[in-house]
């Protein structure tokens, strides 16, 4: 088990405030697998201006990047370890089978758990899943993410 | 009203045909832009997601009916999209005969270059 | 040389392919190009690679990705590393 605290995941992702959605890494086995926590905090920008009767789950797009950063923690991380230079802009390729089958609020902590299962040159293939209290709430069935030289953005 | 990171639907174009045209301008101070990245502001693949997101919840929440995300079977992101650009997403939903509640929806993402920037289906259950 | 074509096999290239493109079953044939003909890019390519390399657990290296470029030239490509005989 490997903890990273959240300013140590700055060394490793180029994300900042305030779309860096991995708060710590609280398991971590290289080049296979990773836990990763997000506290999910009403203070968060995209709770802004909503009033009493609005709906407060937590989006699910921000919990899909979420769980994309803790996957390229996984990735890149364990890339550093081995002693590989990978330089470039992280970008999210493609997935698919996303399912939805629960929500989260203010005050839920998002614990997600990312497979990696290949990785291709600058392109790497996770499958995860986010819960909250052990509740599957996103199930991601694969994503692809790939680093891009900043000239062919 | 919902929870959304930003607004990402700009304008909205029904078609006679159903389908629905969002537009979306990028823009570098929008909420969570600035730390994707500091060095390089790109619009996250997730707000595209959102963009459609929004403009089929807009098209479906009519008469007091809610429309949830229940899966998105595909994402696939093409060209990026940078500040400055408009993202355009051509919007075809159905629903199907077996399970009338599920809205399936496939959009077609480009810049405004034309080069496609992504194309995602995903699926809404919608509550009357 | 050309490999005797195993059917079966080609049919399971033919189902990861048409998962990967989104296409129907009858939209594609041995030759249709992935890039020409279903809109494919490098993306989709090296989702299909991928998708091979856990099914045959066999690893093809990426230079391979320019010769993939429809079904035929992917059990080829396939066939040398899975190792497959007629």
């Amino acid at each position: 088990m490997t903890t990273i605290q959240h300013a140590d995941i700055k060394r490793i992702l180029p994300h900042r405030h305030p779309i860096l959605q991995i708060d710590r890494v609280v398991e971590f086995e290289q080049d296979r697998r990773i836990v990763a926590t997000k506290a999910i905090s009403g203070s968060e920008p995209c709770y802004a201006g909503l009033d009493a009767d609005a709906d407060h789950a937590f989006p699910v797009s921000l919990m899909v990047e979420s769980l994309g950063q803790a996957g390229g923690v996984l990735w890149l991380h364990s890339a550093a370890l081995s002693g590989e230079q990978h330089t470039g802009t992280l970008i999210f390729g493609s997935a698919r089978d996303i399912v939805v089958t629960g929500a989260a609020y203010p005050g839920d902590v998002l614990r997600h758990v990312v497979e990696l299962e290949s990785v291709k040159g600058d392109n790497a293939f996770m499958r995860g899943e986010v819960r909250v209290d052990d509740r599957p709430v996103v199930t991601v069935g694969s994503m692809l993410a790939v680093l891009r030289a900043d000239e062919d953005l | 009203m919902y929870a959304s990171p930003l607004s990402a639907v700009d304008k909205t174009e029904i078609g006679a045909d159903g389908t629905v045209t969002a537009i979306k301008d990028i823009v570098a101070d929008d909420p969570y832009l600035a730390g994707h990245y500091p060095h390089f502001t790109i619009y996250p693949g997730v707000f595209t997601i959102e963009t459609v997101l929004q403009a089929a919840r807009a098209a479906l929440e009519v008469d007091g009916a809610t429309a949830h995300l229940v899966g998105i079977t595909s994402v696939h992101f093409k060209a990026p999209l940078l500040p400055g650009d408009r993202l355009t997403a051509d919007l075809t939903m159905d629903r199907s005969t077996e399970a009338p509640s599920i809205v399936r929806v496939k959009a077609k993402c480009h810049r405004a270059d034309g080069q496609s920037c992504g194309r995602i289906t995903l699926a809404l259950r919608v509550r009357p | 040389m050309t490999t005797a074509i195993n059917q079966a096999k080609m049919d399971e290239l033919r189902d990861i392919a048409v998962e990967v493109l989104e296409i129907e079953d009858d939209e594609i044939t041995p030759t249709s190009m992935f890039i020409e003909d279903h809109d494919a890019d490098s993306l989709r390519a090296i989702e299909i690679l991928a998708r091979i390399e856990k099914k045959y657990k066999i690893d093809i290296p990426q230079a391979e990705l320019p010769n993939m470029v429809n079904l035929s030239a992917v059990y080829e490509v396939v066939a040398k590393y899975a190792g497959w005989q007629d």
